[in-house]
């Protein structure tokens, strides 16, 4: 063997044992025996603190199972503030859940607005003054007990910021009888009222703390967790609140980290790095469905992606109805979900099936080419029409498998524009034939008000007028519940007989998780609870 | 020497302005509104109105840059609006993971692409100088996210060796650096076989063996000092390079570097963000090609002769 033979056998020798020595002592995370239960159900954290007797025990020890001490959650986005007031963003929110406590929270089974740091809440008959009775063991997490004073200033505070000022702006003044009650008084009925009460960026904060620590002093709640550490776009990690009002979590700690890269992210939930990973794409799915150790939530979202035509008398087609009902029946959504390989149910509904004001007796439109033609040609578009839509970029996809269905009733669709910038000046300015765009409903009353009251920020197609606009102002100040959900429905109905919006489908959010976990509850407005998530060793 | 560092150092100045000026610029034409990143999908006009006012979006761009230029000039660089924090604060928390990643990946590509490139410029010509070109090419074609995913999957999901991403520890460091190093490798492994082809064939060589050195000596002290220019300018390019993020290889593995961050404030409108890091990698760039320069005067006398001529 020549000399350099026997330097390049040794030097590979040499590189193979320094990798494999490398490789010896590591340790990527923490295996998972295998079996499965399967489950994709949600488990509510409601139902365990409803049903659990014992507070401030450790349920382990009672169920004689073994749980990690820590579990980590992995997703695209992370907190950026510890403050729930300074900024609006949904990743935000998942934090400011297990950190802080609202009054009210929003249960989606009965959907309908339960107490959460409030022990029980009333409304007057006039829908005007609303009382809360405050738990009396609340306490902040350095030790602070939380009282009316502390709910009023929070309130008070909200008005100084920009991102959350307006949801209190229906608050006409505020009052505390004694230090575990609140009297809200509003300058009019308002429904929405309960939605901001559970809404997490009004999250009751110390007014102590604030005072004595600063802005600081915001990052603590009264919630189970304690923000430790948030390092800005790496991680969040949370400790146990000792103070913590309810039952105390298995897990000791709890961290949320960033982890952009969909594939990535999956591959760490199957090496056992993480033990929760959201935001799940359609393309990485089947690896945790099939993976034994793993379980595959799908939740049903109230994210609504729809189309909705301007009717503002821009283009002069659309104004007449049965070129709208003719789109309406052109559109083939069963093959548009295909198409788009997206994880979702499809919708004909103004109003997501999931709140309130989803009515049975609905105009559904059925995908009919022939009659879509014939609605053409009535209208006198028999030769064809031409129609554009402006929408932002990830919503290419959408649009194309749009133009090939319509082209086949003789429609020509192309793009006004794709750049989100643009999106607001043309919508402003109503200079658009259709929008194709994504609609977050947080509470009927809310989205109906946003969407389609003549002056809500989301009602691309001008929709409304006094009779429309006086429903939904009576739907904002109605009390009584069944006049709420039938005045809903009316209004639900009325909009999808204009056929001016076309809803496609609501998304739906696909979640993996290690088979041994439990205790997350998984909210269809993406606000996921992880206060109990627990994993067992 | 030093005056020609010094009128470097004084270039830097009009680097800061010229770079500063141009995000500001693209960003302004840049998709996105901020104020909706702020207020995220549920907002009244009101609060769309009201954090437009307090951020002073609606000014135009050119009163923005300048309220932005006067900060500067005090040594701030403003306040992240997603993190409300000093851009400053959050570029140094950032700059290690990234310096470290650069470094690495330096290493990893040097390690290997010099004496490689030195082996196949040896045996030019042959089938094994081929194979190496055939290697350096893969290198450089085969993209960074597919080069990470598959060293995760090997590594991590496979074989468990290492985390599939994130910066927890020393060993984290390994396959980030592998991927950003291959593309680095290819590149240094080209160059270093072009710069020895041209230099053993020069005459001095020659004279060298002639005199009875041997090859090693021959190939060593003379070849190899005499071939470092340009494979000293071209690593420290791709370290400057590194040093503006490995954006991809950031994204896939989870690594806490600038690119992952500036990326980020490029979608959430934090224009703070954007022009604070550009700017300081601007600079950071600036001074590692200036270190490269000095570099050179310590590798080839002629050229420190030269500056202090200068």
């Amino acid at each position: 063997m020549t000399k350099l033979k026997m330097r390049w056998c040794a030097f590979t020798l040499a590189m193979v044992t320094v990798a494999g020595l490398t490789g010896c002592g590591s340790s990527s995370g923490t295996g998972t025996s295998a079996g499965s239960s399967g489950v994709t159900e949600v488990q509510t954290a409601v139902e365990e603190k409803a049903g659990e007797e014992v507070t401030g025990e450790n349920t382990a020890e009672i169920e004689n199972v073994e749980y990690k001490d820590k579990a980590v959650v992995a997703s695209a986005v992370l907190v950026s503030k510890s403050d729930p007031m300074t900024t609006s963003d949904a990743e935000s929110k998942m934090s400011y859940a297990l950190t802080h406590d609202t009054l009210l929270m929003y249960n989606e089974d009965s959907k309908a607005y339960e107490p959460r740091l409030c022990e029980s809440y009333s409304v007057s008959d006039d829908g005007i003054t609303y009382t809360f009775n405050l738990r009396p063991d609340a306490t902040f997490s350095n030790g602070v007990a939380c009282t009316s004073q502390d709910v009023v200033y929070t309130f008070e505070r909200a008005k100084d910021f920009s991102s959350v000022s307006s949801r209190v702006k229906s608050i006409e003044s505020m009052e505390c009888p004694d230090e575990h009650t609140v009297v809200i008084t509003l300058k009019a009925p308002d429904n929405t009222f309960t939605s901001c009460m559970a809404n997490n960026h009004l999250s009751i904060l110390s007014k102590e703390n604030i005072e004595t620590m600063g802005d600081e002093g915001a990052a603590l709640g009264t919630g189970a967790w304690v923000l430790n550490e948030l390092v800005a776009d790496q991680y969040a990690k949370y400790i146990q609140n000792e103070y913590y009002w309810g039952e105390r979590p298995v897990t000791k700690e709890l961290e949320f980290r960033k982890m952009t890269e969909n594939s990535a992210r999956v591959i760490a939930l199957q090496t056992g790095e993480i033990d929760v990973c959201l935001d799940v794409s359609t393309v990485d799915s089947g690896f945790v469905d099939e993976d034994p150790n793993l379980d595959l939530v799908e939740i049903s979202t109230t994210t609504e992606i729809k189309l909705d035509m301007n009717l503002n008398g821009y283009n002069e087609p659309l104004q007449d109805i049965r070129v709208r009902q003719a789109l309406q029946h052109a559109t083939n959504k069963e093959e548009l979900m295909m198409g788009l390989d997206a994880s979702g149910e499809v919708t004909n509904q103004a109003v997501p099936p999931s709140l309130y004001g989803y009515s049975d007796s609905v105009t559904e439109y059925e995908y009919d080419v022939e009659k879509a033609k014939a609605l053409l040609e009535e209208a006198g578009y028999g030769d064809g029409l031409e129609l554009s839509a402006i929408y932002e970029n990830k919503y290419k996809s959408i649009f194309e498998i749009l133009q090939q269905q319509w082209a086949k009733v003789g429609v020509t669709f192309t793009t006004s524009t794709n750049d989100s910038t643009l999106f607001k000046d043309y919508r402003q300015a109503g200079t658009f034939d259709t929008v194709i765009h994504i609609y977050n409903w947080t509470d009927t009353c809310t989205g109906l008000k946003n969407s389609y009251r003549s002056d809500g920020f989301a009602n691309y197609m001008q929709i409304g007028g006094p009779e429309m606009d006086a429903m939904i102002d009576r739907a904002v100040v109605e009390t009584d519940s069944e006049k709420l959900v039938e005045i809903c429905e009316k209004i639900s109905e009325d909009v999808m007989d204009t056929a001016a919006t076309l809803p496609l489908y609501i998304s739906h959010n696909l979640i993996g998780q290690n088979a041994k976990a439990s205790g997350a509850v998984y909210y269809m407005n993406g606000k996921h609870e992880f206060t109990y998530l627990k994993v067992e060793r | 020497m030093y005056q020609y560092v010094l009128k470097r150092l004084g270039m830097m100045v009009f680097v800061i302005i010229g770079v500063s000026f141009m995000i500001y610029a693209i960003m302004d034409c840049a998709p996105g509104d901020p104020a909706l990143e702020i207020l995220g999908p549920e907002y009244t006009e009101e609060e769309y109105e009201a954090v437009v006012e307090e951020y002073g979006f609606a000014d135009p761009m050119i009163v923005r840059y300048g309220r932005y230029m006067r900060d500067l000039c005090h040594g701030d660089l403003g306040q992240s609006i997603k993190y409300g924090k000093p851009v400053m604060e959050l570029y140094l928390s950032r700059l290690p993971a990234t310096f470290l990643l650069a470094f690495a990946a330096m290493v990893v590509a040097t390690l290997f692409s010099i004496p490689i490139g030195i082996y196949a410029a040896l045996r030019h010509g042959t089938l094994r100088d081929n194979l190496v070109s055939i290697v350096a090419m893969v290198g450089l074609a085969a993209p960074n996210f597919w080069v990470g995913l598959m060293l995760i999957i090997a590594f991590s999901l496979k074989l468990g060796w290492f985390a599939s991403g994130g910066f927890s520890s020393w060993k984290d460091v390994v396959l980030p650096a592998v991927t950003v190093g291959t593309g680095h490798m290819a590149i240094v492994m080209r160059t270093t076989r072009s710069s020895m082809l041209d230099v053993i064939r020069q005459d001095y060589l020659m004279l060298a063996r002639a005199k009875g050195l041997g090859e090693k000596v021959v190939i060593r002290k003379h070849a190899v000092r005499n071939a470092l220019i340009p494979i000293i300018t071209i690593s420290g390019i791709q370290f400057t390079a590194s040093l503006g993020g490995a954006v991809v290889t950031e994204s896939v593995f989870s690594w806490p570097g600038v690119g992952r961050m500036v990326v980020d404030a490029i979608k959430s409108q934090d224009v703070q963000v954007v022009t604070g890091f550009i700017i300081m990698t601007a600079i950071l760039s600036s001074l590692v090609l200036l270190l490269v320069d000095i570099l050179y005067a310590f590798v080839d006398p002629r050229i420190k002769a030269q500056y202090s001529k200068d």
